[in-house]
C-alpha cells in the first residue's frame, strides 16, 4: 500500500528492528558457542572451534532423545487442544450476553495471569496421590486404585500438558476474541445479513478466514511455546520421574548450569531454534501462500 | 425450537464444566493462602481454613510491597514500549510494499525461537559491558528485547486482515501513512492491541530468572519475591500462595481494563458509499 | 626555603602514593551478598548475621540478593551469569565441598587463607569439614556454619509408641519395622522419599551405601575410585541396591514425584507415613508446623547404634575474584567465623555450629546428640557423599538412575548406569581433592 521511503521506514521499523538484530546478536552467540569447547571458566584465549562434536556427543545419550521424543509429543498433545479449546471459549464468549461475558473472560483468562511456578506447585496439589482433588474425588466415587498421575512415567507427560493447557487457553482464547471482535468484522457481518446472506455463507466467507489468521497466531506462538518449555515441567516434577517428562529445554538448562556443560546446553538451545524453523517456516510459508490466493 | 433448546442445553453444560475447571483450582488458590502453617500441613486442598488467617496477608503486602512496586514500573514500561515499536513495525511489515517483506517478518519470527534461558549468559555480558546491570533500564530492556518479536507479529497479522478500504480513503484523502496508522488504523485495532498488552505485560510480571540476574539487588520483581516465600529449608505454602495471588492481581486488573476493549470492536466511523 | 619546599612536596607525593595503598585497606561502603536463605529460621539466622555485621560496620549498606530455590536451583544459574559476565557480587552462598571446587576450577573464586588463619579455625572444626573449603593448597570461602546431619531418620513417635517399635539403626531392622507397620496399619506407608526433589533420594540411599560398604568405601565410592570390573568392588553398592529393591518390592518404600520434601514430611507428621530419612534440617519444619519434637516427631541417626556415622553437609559463603568490594566482603567472611555468632546462627536454622569452641546447649534432643557424636567423634564426621563429594553434575544423574530403579528393579543395568556416569562425569578426576593433602 504504502512506498517505503527511507523517513518512513525509519519511524516504523528501525526501532523494533534494532532490538531484533540485537536479539540475533545473541542468538548468534550461543549458536556459535555450540562449535566450541567453552565450559565455565574457559577464558576467550584458550577458546578452541570443535565443529559438530558437542552435537555428535549429545546424540549418543538416550536422555537426549528422550527430551525429544517429549517435545513432539508436547507439539501434539497441547498445541492442538489448547488451540481449539480457545477457539471455543472464544466463540461461548462471543454469544454469551455481555453481563456473562464479563465475569467469565477474567475467568478464562487468570490462568494466563499466573506464573508457571504457581500453576506448577497447584497443580501438583491437586495431583497429589492421596491428597489431591482428582483422587479424593475419585475414591469417593468408588474408584479404588491410587491413579498415579506424577508418578507413572506416561501419564507424568499428560498430567504436566493438561495443566499447560488449563494455562494457555486463556491466551489463545483472546487472540480469537480479538479476531472475532476486532476490525470490521461485526461490520462486515451486518453488511452480509443486510445484503441477504445466509448463516453458512457467512461462516464461510467471513468468519472463517479472519479466524484463519489468527489461528496462524494460535499455532504458531503455541509451538514456539511448546518447543521452549521449562518452568511448568521443572517446577511439576524437574523432569521426572527420573527422566520421562524431561524435555529439550529442561535439559538444556540442566546441562548448563547443573552439569557445567554449557557448550553443550548451547547445542541443545541451537536444536531448538532449529527445530522451530523447521516445523514453521514452512506452516507459515504455506498459510501466508494461501490466503493471499484466497484474497 | 426444540434443536435450539438442544443446543442452549449443551452450551450451557460446556460453559459449566469449563467453568468449575477454573474455578476449582482458584478455590485451592484462595483457600490455601488463609490457612496456617499446620493447617497446609494436613494437605487437605479442599477444606477451607477454620478461620481465615489474615496475617498471611499482610506478612506479604509487608514483604512485598516494594516488589510490587518496582515490578510494576518494569511492567508496565516494557509493555508500553513493545506496544509503540511492535504495532509501527507490524504496520510497516503489513502494509509498505516492501519486496522482502514477507522475508523480514520470518526473521521476526526466528528471533523468538530460542528459550530465554540459553541467553541468559551472553544477555548478562552484553548488559555488563552497557553497565546497565542491577537498574530499572537494565531490565526494561531486557524484556522490551524478549518480546519484541511477540509485540510485531500480532499486530502485523491483524493489520494483514483488515479490510483496505478505510486506508485507501485516507489516500485519497490526502493522508500520509503516519497519519492514517494513528487515525484511521489504530482505533479500529484495539482488541489486537490489547490482547499483545495483556501477552507482554504477563510475560514480563511474572519473569523469574532475568529479574534476579540482572535485578536482584536493587528491584526486586514479583515472581521470585513469590518463591521466595518458601524458602530452601522451610515450606509455606500458605504465604506463597497468598503471595501468588496477591502477585496475580495486578495482571489480572490489566485484563479486566484491557478487556473492554474486546467488548466494543466495532469500527469506527462509517464507510462512505 | 627550598629546602621546606621540597620536603611539603615530597611529602605531597608521598601521600598521594599512600592514598591508594590506604583506600585499599579500607571497608568499602557497600556489601553485595547473594545467597537462598528466604524463608522460615533460615532467614531469621542470617538476619543475625546481618545484625551483627551492621553493629560492627554500619556505614556499609547491604544490598542483597535473596534467590530461592535452595542451593540446587536457580542461584547456579544467576551467579554463573555474573561470574561469566565478569560482573560478580561481593559474596555468594552455595554448598561447600565438590560445589565450591566448580568454582575453584574455573578460576572465579578468591583464596581467603588469611581469614582462616586470623581465627584458627582449622584446629577448631573437624578434619572432613575443613576439606570442604580447601582446594589446592587455599582455603576458598567460609563454611556458613549450619553444619547439617544428613542422614537423620525422622518418623512419626505416636505410632512408634502405639506398634512399641524404637527407630530401626540399620537396614535389617528397618526391614523388621517397616514390616510391622505394614502388617499392623496396611494404609501406612513405612518409608517414603520425594522423588520431585531428586536430590532427596540420596538422603535415603547414601547412608545405605555406608553402612554395606564402611567408611572407607563410601569415599572411594563417591569420589570415584570405585572398580567397577572387580565384583569384590561392587558388593556392597549391589548389596545397598538388592536391599531397596526389597523395600520397593514390599511396598516398604513408597516414593512420589507429587511430593516436595516437604510434603512427604507432611505425610509423616500427619501419620499417613511412619519414617523418612532427611537432614537435620527438616526440624525447622515439623517445628514451624507446630509439631514438637520427640514427642510428635522423633529423630535418631542412620545408621545408628554401632554404625554410626555422621554425614554433613555444609554450606560456604564464598568470595568471587573482582570483587567490588573485597574488604567488605573480607569483613563479612570474618565476622562468620566467630564461634558466638555461628552458634545464634545455628539455633535459628535448625543446624549445629561447625567450631568446637562455640556454646553447645541445643534445644531438641536431635541437636545435642549431633554435637555430642561430631566432639566425640570427629573422625566419623563425613562429608555426604552425592552432595559434597562427587562432582555437582554426578548428583543429579545418579538421583535419576536410583529413582530409575525404583522402577525397573534391575541391579545390574542400574550399576552398569552408575559405572558409566562415573565415567562420564569424570567424578575420579574430580574428586581426588580429598585424598590429597
Amino acid at each position: 500500500m504504502w512506498k517505503p521511503q527511507l523517513k518512513y521506514t525509519l519511524f516504523f521499523f528501525f526501532p523494533a528492528f534494532t532490538l531484533i538484530l540485537l536479539l540475533y546478536v545473541l542468538t548468534i552467540w550461543t549458536v556459535f558457542m555450540s562449535f566450541t569447547n567453552w565450559k565455565f571458566g574457559v577464558r576467550a584465549t584458550s577458546l578452541k572451534f570443535i565443529g559438530l562434536e558437542n552435537y555428535l556427543e549429545l546424540f549418543k545419550y538416550q536422555r537426549f532423545w528422550e527430551s525429544f521424543k517429549n517435545n513432539i509429543i508436547w507439539l501434539v498433545f497441547f498445541v492442538i487442544p489448547t488451540a481449539f479449546l480457545g477457539l471455543i471459549l472464544a466463540y461461548l464468549l462471543d454469544i454469551a450476553p455481555v453481563k456473562l461475558e464479563s465475569i467469565l473472560r477474567p475467568l478464562f483468562l487468570y490462568p494466563t495471569a499466573l506464573s508457571f511456578a504457581v500453576t506448577g506447585v497447584l497443580w501438583s496439589w491437586i495431583y497429589d496421590p492421596w491428597d489431591g482433588v482428582l483422587n479424593v474425588v475419585l475414591f469417593r466415587l468408588g474408584f479404588e486404585a491410587i491413579i498415579p498421575w506424577l508418578d507413572d512415567p506416561t501419564l507424568a507427560k499428560f498430567s504436566i500438558i493438561s495443566a499447560a493447557v488449563w494455562q494457555y487457553s486463556g491466551f489463545s482464547m483472546i487472540i480469537f476474541l480479538a479476531a472475532l471482535r476486532g476490525g470490521l468484522l461485526k461490520s462486515a457481518i451486518e453488511a452480509a445479513k443486510v445484503d441477504g446472506a445466509s448463516s453458512a455463507q457467512i461462516l464461510l466467507h467471513i468468519i472463517l478466514p479472519n479466524i484463519r489468521n489468527a489461528m496462524l497466531v494460535v499455532i504458531s506462538l503455541l509451538t514456539i511455546f511448546g518447543l521452549k518449555i521449562f518452568d511448568l515441567v521443572w517446577v511439576m516434577t524437574r523432569g521426572g520421574p527420573g527422566y520421562s517428562t524431561e524435555v529439550l529445554a529442561v535439559y538444556m538448562y540442566v546441562l548448563a548450569f547443573h552439569q557445567d556443560l554449557l557448550a553443550a546446553s548451547t547445542a541443545v538451545a541451537t536444536i531448538i531454534f532449529a527445530l522451530s524453523s523447521l516445523i514453521l517456516i514452512p506452516y507459515v510459508h504455506y498459510s501466508i501462500k494461501r490466503w493471499f490466493k484466497h484474497g | 425450537m426444540a434443536k435450539m433448546m438442544v443446543n442452549r442445553a449443551l452450551i450451557i453444560s460446556v460453559l459449566v464444566l469449563l467453568s468449575m475447571l477454573f474455578l476449582v483450582p482458584m478455590y485451592v488458590m484462595v483457600v490455601t493462602s488463609l490457612k496456617t502453617p499446620y493447617e497446609i500441613s494436613l494437605a487437605e486442598y479442599l477444606s477451607p481454613p477454620k478461620f481465615p488467617y489474615l496475617s498471611n496477608y499482610l506478612k506479604i503486602l509487608d514483604k512485598m510491597g516494594e516488589a510490587l512496586i518496582d515490578t510494576l514500573i518494569v511492567s508496565v514500561s516494557s509493555t508500553m514500549i513493545c506496544i509503540a515499536i511492535g504495532t509501527l513495525a507490524g504496520y510497516f511489515l503489513a502494509r509498505f510494499n516492501l519486496r522482502y517483506s514477507l522475508h523480514l517478518s520470518f526473521i521476526v519470527m526466528l528471533a523468538s525461537f530460542l528459550p530465554y534461558q540459553a541467553i541468559l549468559i551472553p544477555l548478562t555480558m552484553l548488559e555488563s559491558w552497557l553497565f546497565i546491570t542491577d537498574t530499572y533500564l537494565g531490565l526494561i530492556f531486557a524484556y522490551v528485547m524478549l518480546n519484541t518479536p511477540l509485540s510485531t507479529l500480532i499486530p502485523m497479522v491483524f493489520f494483514m486482515t483488515l479490510p483496505k478500504e478505510l486506508e485507501e480513503i485516507a489516500i485519497v484523502d490526502g493522508c500520509g501513512p503516519i497519519h492514517t496508522f494513528i487515525k484511521v488504523v489504530l482505533p479500529i485495532s484495539k482488541p489486537a492491541l490489547a490482547s499483545t498488552a495483556i501477552l507482554v505485560f504477563t510475560s514480563v510480571w511474572n519473569e523469574f530468572l532475568i529479574a534476579l540476574t540482572l535485578g536482584g539487588t536493587r528491584i526486586r520483581m514479583v515472581a521470585p519475591s513469590v518463591a521466595e516465600l518458601k524458602g530452601a529449608y522451610a515450606a509455606f505454602w500458605n504465604l506463597q500462595m497468598a503471595g501468588a495471588i496477591i502477585g496475580s492481581l495486578p495482571p489480572l486488573i490489566f485484563f479486566i481494563t484491557a478487556g473492554k476493549y474486546f467488548v466494543k470492536g466495532l469500527l469506527v466511523g462509517t464507510m462512505r458509499a | 626555603m627550598r629546602k621546606a619546599e621540597i620536603t611539603i612536596i615530597l611529602l605531597f607525593i608521598f601521600s598521594l602514593l599512600a592514598l591508594p595503598i590506604l583506600a585499599a585497606q579500607q571497608i568499602e561502603n557497600e556489601l553485595i551478598i547473594y545467597h537462598y536463605y528466604t524463608a522460615g529460621g533460615e532467614r531469621e539466622a542470617i538476619d543475625v548475621y546481618f545484625k551483627y555485621f551492621r553493629e560492627k560496620y554500619p556505614f556499609v549498606k547491604i544490598r542483597e540478593n535473596e534467590i530461592p530455590g535452595g542451593a540446587a536451583e536457580n542461584i547456579r544459574a544467576v551467579v554463573m551469569s555474573r561470574l561469566e559476565a565478569g560482573n560478580p557480587p561481593d559474596i555468594f552462598l552455595d554448598l561447600a565441598g565438590a560445589n565450591l571446587k566448580r568454582y575453584v576450577d574455573a578460576g572465579y573464586l578468591a583464596p581467603v587463607d588469611e581469614i582462616w588463619k586470623e581465627t584458627n579455625m582449622e584446629e577448631h572444626v573437624p578434619p572432613l569439614l575443613r576439606k570442604m573449603c580447601y582446594f589446592y593448597g587455599h582455603y576458598y570461602g567460609v563454611q556458613a556454619n549450619n553444619v547439617h546431619r544428613e542422614n537423620i531418620l525422622f518418623y512419626n513417635k505416636h505410632l512408634f509408641d502405639d506398634l512399641g517399635l524404637t527407630p530401626p539403626r540399620n537396614p535389617d531392622e528397618l526391614v523388621k519395622v517397616a514390616s510391622a507397620i505394614k502388617s499392623a496399619k496396611p494404609t501406612v506407608a513405612p518409608l517414603v522419599v520425594s522423588t520431585k526433589d531428586y536430590w532427596h533420594v540420596a538422603f535415603f540411599f547414601d547412608p545405605i551405601i555406608y553402612y554395606y560398604g564402611g567408611k572407607d568405601y563410601y569415599l572411594r565410592f563417591f569420589t570415584g575410585r570405585v572398580n567397577f570390573s572387580n565384583p569384590n568392588d561392587v558388593k556392597p553398592f549391589k548389596e545397598a541396591l538388592n536391599f531397596v529393591k526389597t523395600l520397593v518390592e514390599e511396598g516398604y518404600l513408597v516414593p512420589s514425584t507429587a511430593w516436595t520434601w516437604d510434603m512427604s514430611c507432611s505425610q509423616i507428621a500427619r501419620g499417613r507415613a511412619a519414617m523418612g530419612i532427611y537432614g537435620d534440617w527438616a526440624l525447622g519444619y515439623f517445628i514451624s508446623i507446630g509439631l514438637k519434637i520427640d514427642e510428635d516427631i522423633g529423630g535418631a541417626p542412620f545408621p545408628g547404634g554401632d554404625d554410626e556415622v555422621y554425614l554433613i553437609g555444609v554450606d560456604a559463603f564464598v568470595m568471587p575474584k573482582g570483587a567490588p568490594h573485597p574488604n567488605a566482603a573480607k569483613a563479612w567472611l570474618l565476622l562468620m567465623t566467630d564461634p558466638q555468632i555461628e552458634y545464634e546462627f545455628a539455633l535459628k536454622k535448625g543446624s549445629i555450629a561447625g567450631r568446637d569452641d562455640a556454646p553447645k546447649d541445643y534445644p531438641d534432643s536431635v541437636r545435642r546428640e549431633n554435637i555430642e557424636f561430631l566432639l566425640s567423634h570427629p573422625e566419623l564426621v563425613i562429608p555426604h557423599g552425592t552432595f559434597m563429594l562427587a562432582p555437582p553434575a554426578f548428583l543429579e544423574d545418579f538421583c535419576k538412575t536410583i529413582i530409575d530403579f525404583f522402577y525397573t528393579k534391575d541391579v545390574e543395568a542400574t550399576i552398569r548406569s552408575v559405572a558409566a556416569l562415573m565415567e562420564k562425569h569424570n567424578v575420579a578426576e574430580f574428586s581426588s581433592w580429598i585424598w590429597e593433602d
